[in-house]
């Protein structure tokens, strides 16, 4: 069925204004107190990543994402206000390395587990970019092949975006922890029985000449042991 | 004395928290969900919004309007390297708290939508549908009024031609 512009604005504005508002204020409902093992893990691993990264001389976050947007903008409504700063949904402090690095040691991937997950990445990737992507297939985990259905899939899918990729990629071994995202509010119930998320780790793809690149286009990627060696977790 | 004047200078920080959530969750709700065509994700990160705002509610000068910092935040929040990857990694069901009616209608304007970038998308629609100025939305999105005006004009040429 066509529509106009406008038939479709009006459609989105009508369904738009039927949106419940939440029946109270949000509020934090967690306490540093109670800390979960898992958000405790999740800083661990943030300590685990500041390591790697400075090692590297190279920080993660948004700030120095192609995709963030700059805070300093004077064009934006932070000029006239107090510019907000990152801090965790309950108001606490980040948690600190001395902390959180003594907290849970073993919990957490280690440098040898970003290194081998990012080199895994890089290597499906150039499989991508080198057309091979039956071999690109196989380092998928089964649940990834399942969500892109079939091979030919894949294959049309990733051949199609590769086209628009002339000016190369980053891979980069981040963690979601850095954006202050404990591992608990991450949802990986998807995966969650097959993925260890003591040795998992995020890594993102993202390409600068990309037309897309500037609306936060970015591949990612679980990459976590299984049964001994490496998989990706991809969904399409 | 002090503290009572604390204790009230705190209560005063909730309620004026809780009149920022009445007057603008709508309007925040509404920006994400023209930027990301995610319902799920519109309300996730309208919640995020706000608890950034609990977080900073005793810092900050309320006497100054309240929305611009909530749609930066909500701006920041939504092009958040990280949670774009978890949207594309584990997609939130989406618009679960929509009765069925309303569901089928989303689902149908967000595959139209779906065509247009973020940047065109939200660009349209804080314009068109909810009527923002260009000034403002260039200011909210941190574009300029001509590249604003650029992106609304090939949102519609798109969703023309679709």
């Amino acid at each position: 069925m066509s529509r106009t512009p406008d038939e479709i604005i009006d459609g989105w504005k009508a369904v738009a204004s039927s949106a419940a508002r939440p029946a109270e204020p949000p509020r934090p409902t967690r306490t540093r107190t109670a800390m979960p093992a898992g958000l405790l893990a999740a800083g661990a691993t943030a300590v685990v990543l500041l390591v790697v990264l400075s090692a590297r001389g190279a920080g993660p976050g948004p700030q120095g994402s192609p995709l963030a947007v700059g805070a300093g903008s004077s064009s934006s409504p932070a000029a006239t206000v107090s510019a907000p700063t990152e801090v965790a949904p309950d108001g606490s402090a980040p948690p600190t390395a001395v902390a959180t690095r003594s907290a849970e040691p073993d919990q957490t991937p280690s440098p040898a587990d970003f290194a081998a997950a990012k080199a895994a990445v890089e290597a499906y990737t150039a499989d991508l970019v080198q057309g091979d992507y039956a071999k690109a297939w196989a380092m998928l985990a089964p649940e990834s092949q399942a969500h892109w259905q079939s091979l030919a899939a894949f294959t049309n899918e990733r051949a199609t975006f590769f086209k628009t990729v002339t000016a190369g990629y980053t891979v980069s071994a981040d963690s979601p922890t850095t954006s202050g995202q404990p591992i608990p509010s991450f949802e990986y119930a998807a995966y969650g029985a097959v993925i260890d998320l003591h040795h998992a780790v995020l890594i993102g793809v993202s390409y600068p000449d990309s037309p897309s690149a500037h609306t936060g286009r970015v591949d990612a990627y679980i990459v976590s042991p299984v049964a001994g060696k490496l998989e990706l977790f991809d969904a399409p | 004395m002090v503290m009572s004047v604390q204790i009230a200078t705190l209560e005063a920080a909730e309620l004026r928290y809780n009149r920022a959530f009445e007057e603008h969750w709508d309007d925040i709700f509404r920006f994400l969900l023209a930027w990301t065509n995610d319902w799920a994700a519109a309300e996730d990160l309208a919640q995020d919004a706000f608890l950034k705002l609990w977080g900073h509610r005793n810092g900050l000068d309320w006497d100054r309007p309240v929305l611009p910092w909530l749609i930066i935040v909500a701006r920041r929040l939504a092009t958040d390297r990280f949670r774009s990857l978890r949207r594309r990694i584990l997609p939130l069901h989406s618009g679960q708290s929509l009765d069925e009616t309303s569901r089928v209608r989303w689902l149908d304007v967000r595959a139209a939508l779906s065509k247009l970038s973020a940047l065109e998308r939200a660009a349209l629609l804080l314009t068109a549908a909810e009527g923002w100025s260009y000034a403002d939305v260039a200011e909210a999105l941190g574009t300029t009024s001509g590249a604003l005006r650029a992106a609304v004009s090939r949102a519609r040429e798109k969703l023309e031609d679709a």
